[in-house]
């Protein structure tokens, strides 16, 4: 019975463009057909909806209500009209942040610290999962890899402070043990050349080990015998990590790198913002840094929020890409 | 798992009962406010004549006690008669709760410690979101006897509509308002030198501090010029502006930072970052930059790592604050270095304050229902009894008189608990940090500006200070301050940027001019014509 | 057979280079990562002046426990941590609760409309109103200056009712659902009788990501929360660690530079005490976060 009514709703829903001739009374009755075949669907799941309520109204209040928000980037805001009271002023913002010197800055840093980050950081979690797999005792490898966590349940603000502390141009160790070896020192967390390597490279130390789960439990996936089939062929261990476990995981590996991809312009905010200082900005000043900049401690709300819209809308445009390239390649996608 | 139901039950009621919170927290300001008609009085004590409450908010300073149990404040309430419910921000991160609350028109009754630049106070005063305080001048005697007596005064706190919006921190010790650069008279004596009265001998001076280890430990561990610039990239030159003839008339700044603009000899606004003698002062900056001779962490630190530095022994040349009381012990190694002359022969000390101290330190809100009250409760602190309690706390407490003098007592000065002087005094008196109303006299004043070191650093430099009803206090018009603010901000962080790296050396002076030029593309006359219109107004 | 003999031995001792080259790797891996930590760790038992000099460099030097004793004597450390566990245990509670609220239903295939919700979920990861509009609504709500402010603004992970619903979509067969449905089991029983323990495993993983975060967490704290009574942990950390201190020169009767040594030294031991409880609770949980991860990442 649903079936047969479905094929009349896909009959129907493939006539639409040359107007199918019904006449009045059989619409109303393919129409109420429809609506109750979805009010009996509706019932059956009556228990998980009221088990949605939670959920929904979370997400409403905490993320859809304020997105009516989203307005004020075209708008002059005044606190006192309100966001909805406030004066139109078309693309004024936009324009305003498209013609700024900093606007390819702005871009620059976002995407140059995103890619270097993703170009360097992605490949040490597959190493340290290769290297990790090899350790032959169990025990030893569950030791292993939990330091190897480690890092990743250190705060931001700690590890800056971490950074602050090794790095720091009067007493830092790192500097202290740079003027031991005769080498001048070098300040580090104000130099804007080195700030995206200190980034990315702090990154790395905090992440890499967190990061190499998934491809420890893609190594974990092999199968055992074609190991011992490479090995009574002969093949070394080097030979059989390069041909065994690292085609193993290369799918993981590249849905993972597209997925990466995706978030090159949404640059997390906290890090930056602690690392950042007068000198660096050249290199460190990213959009979120400065949305938050120019709203908060400009209170220039208008034009933040039109570069965070902008952030937005870029955003989603990439995730969309890379969505649809990841669904080509292995076909997995986010949705 | 019958634990795990358990805890999944009570998170559903926590749930429950924090959808319920929502409704009964809501935050009404002086909800008791219906009746309005209290009789406030002209003058005499209490203000009020029944007993009313106000909704405040301030930027607490870390040494000072919350408010809410201030003594200081609870002496103000039972004089008074007006209580004050404080909502206490920490500095650290007050203006993004200040603006937040201005952005969403969640406002207390009053605002202390407001720290609004004009522009600021422009804005939310066109906003309607602050009252202009001039409707109440009459609940406002001290103040109105000060604007009255003194016509900078009243220049430096009225905005371009005619009104005034905020209190000022009014300031007539030359101790607190001129800015010092100090030489190490130490080293300089350990290397039987003179103090270098051009920039030139500066130089040299330097150079001598770097190579012939004045500190004597052995170690080439002496940086000869320390700025401490963290945030405040132009500290790097700022007291030496003078040297090179620029803010020798005042530097032009609407909102209490640095905007690259000074005013030339014939009265015109002019932009300091392209002028050819600015150049020359930059190559002098990067001179001592590529010789080793600045301390490469300047742009970086802050000035607790520089008096870290100065208590070791290291530091030979360094420009901040009023006194030497932040170097500590080492303090008595400095002394004011005598103002220099530059290549040009310009010779002056420009960093001074203006009498109007700071403006936007206390507004007084559109949602206060007693705004005459508020205005009297606020004009208390400019009376010499007001800027006493305000500074030195509670006498018998905190201070004494002796002879007719205001006198600290033994137990601030040298706490028997350890604490520093700020420390000890913030808990009686509510100064600590600034940003107050208030009218500072020699008399009511008893921090380091009166200290013996500080006038004699002040003697040195007198007659080469900018005078300090000279220093503008411009106020720009809200369309003036629309303006600007779509481009001010990114020709100044174009400017101190590029500075900065000419002076590190991380560009060649060599791009000078592409750098002026790209200068010039963007609306910098535009900048310059609306300070100078501000200008024209304040000085007429 | 001589000849296969001697190819092998030629193997495993060119195995037995490479298990030193991976054993060297190995090594180096873990000193890498760890050691930040330990020198951390020394330090802050270290005297302040043998660090300044830097003669510090793993073990301690001039071992004292000064540091911590300031720590502890510290209000603001103590306030932060009291607030981050309450801030931690309740949050972590809430989010889950209104995590699993989304992933159970949405792991149902008879749910109608699955995907219509599922991109309604999807969509606030990726666009979102602005810091301004979500304030004034945590305003109106009278969560401004509350503990709720930072368990609710933003702290619900989208990934993780993706990974929690992945979960049960593999783990819980739909023989299963219409076996309860066949004795008569409503869905929101089902939920607690049956897919709640079956879950049990990303629960704990959930537990650990959410509760990882309220404690890191610091920028609703800076946002929302007024009263430094109610601070969490992380913000006082900020002051501390990096040295944000006002610049406060612009009044004042004078400072002692003594407090900043005290500073420098208790930063390594203020390090230790905040983040003690996080690397003391991961190892215990490893098995299954790692599992949590795997889904998380694949399977989205």
């Amino acid at each position: 019975m649903v079936k047969m009514l479905n094929g009349a709703v896909g009959f129907f829903k493939k006539q639409k463009d040359p107007k199918p001739i019904m006449s009045r009374e059989e619409k109303r009755a393919v129409n109420a057909l429809k609506r109750r075949r979805i009010r009996t669907k509706l019932n059956q799941s009556k228990g998980l909806y009221v088990f949605l309520i939670p959920a929904i109204l979370y997400f409403l209040v905490f993320c859809y209500l304020p997105m009516y928000g989203v307005q004020i980037a075209f708008k002059y805001y005044s606190p006192i009209e309100g966001i909805w009271g406030s004066q139109w002023t078309g693309m004024k913002n936009l324009n305003r942040f498209f013609d700024s010197y900093y606007f390819w800055r702005l871009i620059r840093n976002t995407v140059g610290l995103s890619l270097y980050n993703l170009i360097v950081s992605f490949p040490f979690p597959i190493l340290l999962a290769l290297i990790f797999n090899e350790v032959q005792s169990p025990k030893m490898k569950k030791v292993v890899q939990t330091i190897s966590y480690a890092p990743h349940f250190i705060s931001v603000v700690v590890l800056v402070g971490i950074l602050n502390l090794f790095f720091n141009q009067g007493n830092g160790l790192i500097n202290v043990l740079l003027a031991k070896m005769g080498f001048e020192k070098f300040g580090f967390l104000t130099s804007a050349a080195a700030f995206p390597s200190m980034y990315v490279w702090s990154g790395v130390w905090q992440n890499a080990g967190w990061n190499s789960i998934i491809y420890i439990a893609a190594l974990a996936s092999i199968d055992p015998q074609l190991h011992e089939a490479a090995q009574i062929d002969g093949a070394s261990r080097l030979q059989r990590i390069l041909h065994i476990n690292l085609p193993g995981i290369l799918p993981t590996a590249i849905i993972m790198f597209i997925l990466d991809i995706g978030q090159v312009m949404n640059m997390g905010f906290e890090k930056v913002f602690l690392m950042q200082n007068a000198q660096n900005t050249e290199t460190s000043q990213v959009i979120s840094t400065f949305v938050y900049e120019a709203g908060l401690i400009n209170s220039d709300y208008g034009f933040s929020t039109a570069i965070g819209l902008f952030n937005n809308v870029i955003n989603i445009i990439l995730l969309l890409v890379v969505n649809k390239l990841a669904k080509k390649i292995s076909g997995t996608s986010l949705f | 798992m019958k634990k795990l139901l358990t805890m999944f039950l009570a998170a559903i009621m926590l749930l429950g009962t924090m959808a319920g919170c929502g409704d009964t927290a809501s935050s009404g300001a002086s909800a008791q406010a219906q009746d309005t008609s209290v009789n406030v009085s002209q003058d005499g004590m209490p203000i009020v004549d029944e007993p009313i409450t106000l909704h405040g908010l301030v930027a607490l300073n870390a040494n000072v006690t919350d408010w809410n149990e201030h003594p200081a404040l609870k002496r103000m309430e039972e004089l008074t008669g007006i209580h004050i419910e404080w909502e206490c921000v920490p500095d650290e991160g007050f203006t993004e709760k200040r603006n937040l609350l201005f952005a969403s028109n969640t406002l207390p009754d009053i605002i202390v410690r407001a720290k609004l630049s004009p522009q600021e106070e422009m804005k939310y005063a066109a906003n309607g979101q602050i009252i202009a305080l001039d409707d109440y001048f009459d609940y406002a005697p001290n103040l109105k006897a000060l604007i009255d007596s003194d016509e900078a005064i009243r220049k430096g706190i009225t905005m371009p509509d005619g009104h005034v919006y905020s209190c000022p921190q009014l300031n007539k010790t030359e101790g607190n308002l001129i800015h010092h650069y100090w030489i190490n008279k130490t080293w300089l004596d350990n290397l039987g030198l003179e103090e270098p009265t051009t920039i030139d001998e500066l130089y040299d001076v330097l150079i001598a501090f770097r190579d012939q280890d004045p500190n004597g430990n052995g170690q080439k561990d002496e940086i000869p010029y320390c700025v401490v610039g963290k945030d405040y990239p132009h500290r790097m030159f700022y007291d030496l502006l003078g040297s090179w003839g620029f803010g020798v008339n005042g530097i032009v700044n609407s909102d209490y930072s640095f905007s690259w603009l000074d005013i030339d000899d014939n009265g015109k606004v002019r932009f300091i970052g392209r002028e050819e003698k600015f150049k020359n002062m930059v190559e002098f900056l990067n001179k001592l930059w590529e010789e080793g001779l600045t301390d490469k962490e300047s742009y970086s630190q802050d000035q607790t790592q520089v008096a870290a530095k100065v208590n070791a022994d290291q530091v030979g040349f360094v420009a901040r604050a009023q006194n030497t009381q932040w170097m500590g012990a080492a303090a008595e190694n400095y002394v004011q270095c005598p103002v220099l002359e530059g290549p040009y022969g310009d010779r002056a000390l420009i960093d001074v304050e203006s009498n109007v101290q700071m403006t936007g330190v206390a507004v007084i809100t559109s949602a206060n229902k007693y705004p005459e009250a508020t205005m009297r409760w606020l004009d208390y602190f400019y009376s010499e009894e007001g800027t006493v309690l305000c500074r030195l706390g509670i006498e018998g407490e905190s201070y004494e008189v002796v002879d007719g003098k205001y006198q600290l007592l033994d137990n601030i000065t040298n706490n028997p608990d350890g604490l520093t002087l700020d420390q000890a005094l913030g808990q009686w008196a509510i100064y600590p940090g600034g940003y107050l109303p208030q009218y500072v006299t020699d008399e009511v004043d008893q921090s380091a500006a009166q200290l013996p070191e500080t006038k004699a650093a002040n003697d040195v430099v007198r007659d080469y200070v900018v005078p300090f009803e000279k220093v503008p206090r411009v106020k720009l018009t809200e369309e003036e301050s629309i303006k600007l603010g779509t481009y001010a901000q990114d020709i100044v962080n174009y400017a101190t940027e590029n500075v900065v790296q000419f002076i590190t050396g991380e560009k060649s002076l060599d791009e000078w001019d592409a750098y002026v030029e790209e200068l010039n593309n963007m609306p910098v006359e535009d900048y310059i014509q609306i300070n100078q219109d501000a200008y024209d107004r304040w000085l007429a | 057979m001589t000849a296969v003999k001697k190819r092998r031995t030629s193997i495993s001792a060119g195995d037995r280079a490479f298990d030193v080259v991976l054993a060297v790797l190995t090594i180096l891996s873990v000193l890498v990562i760890l050691y930040p930590l330990v020198f951390v760790a020394s330090a802050s038992v270290s005297d302040p002046m043998e660090i300044f000099q830097g003669n510090v460099w793993l073990w301690p030097k001039g071992f004292n426990l000064d540091a911590y004793k300031q720590v502890f004597r510290n209000d603001d450390i103590f306030t932060g941590y009291k607030n981050t566990l309450l801030y931690t245990v309740v949050g972590t509670v809430v989010t889950i609760v209104i995590t699993f609220s989304a992933a159970y239903p949405l792991s149902r295939k008879k749910l109608y409309g699955r995907n219509k919700l599922m991109s309604f979920f999807l969509f606030t990861m990726f666009f979102s109103g602005g810091m301004i509009p979500t304030y004034l609504i945590v305003r109106q709500l009278g969560l401004y200056n509350t503990m709720w402010a930072v368990i609710l603004v933003g702290t619900v992970s989208v990934y993780n009712i993706i990974v929690a619903r992945t979960f049960m979509q593999n783990t819980i067969p739909e023989e299963l659902y219409e076996a309860a449905a066949m004795d008569g089991c409503g869905d929101i029983r089902v939920f607690f009788r049956v897919v709640l323990p079956l879950s049990a495993p990303i629960l704990a993983v959930l537990v650990l990501f959410y509760g990882v975060n309220f404690w890191n967490s610091y920028f609703n704290g800076l946002i929302y929360l007024s009263d430094r009574a109610s601070y969490p942990l992380q913000l006082f950390l900020r002051e501390i660690l990096l040295n944000n201190m006002a610049d406060s020169m612009i009044d004042t009767a004078g400072i002692d530079i003594s407090q900043y040594m005290v500073s420098e030294s208790i930063k390594y031991a203020v390090i230790i005490v905040s983040s003690v409880p996080m690397l003391v609770l991961y190892p215990f949980l490893q098995k299954f976060f790692v599992k949590g991860v795997m889904i998380g990442a694949v399977k989205g």
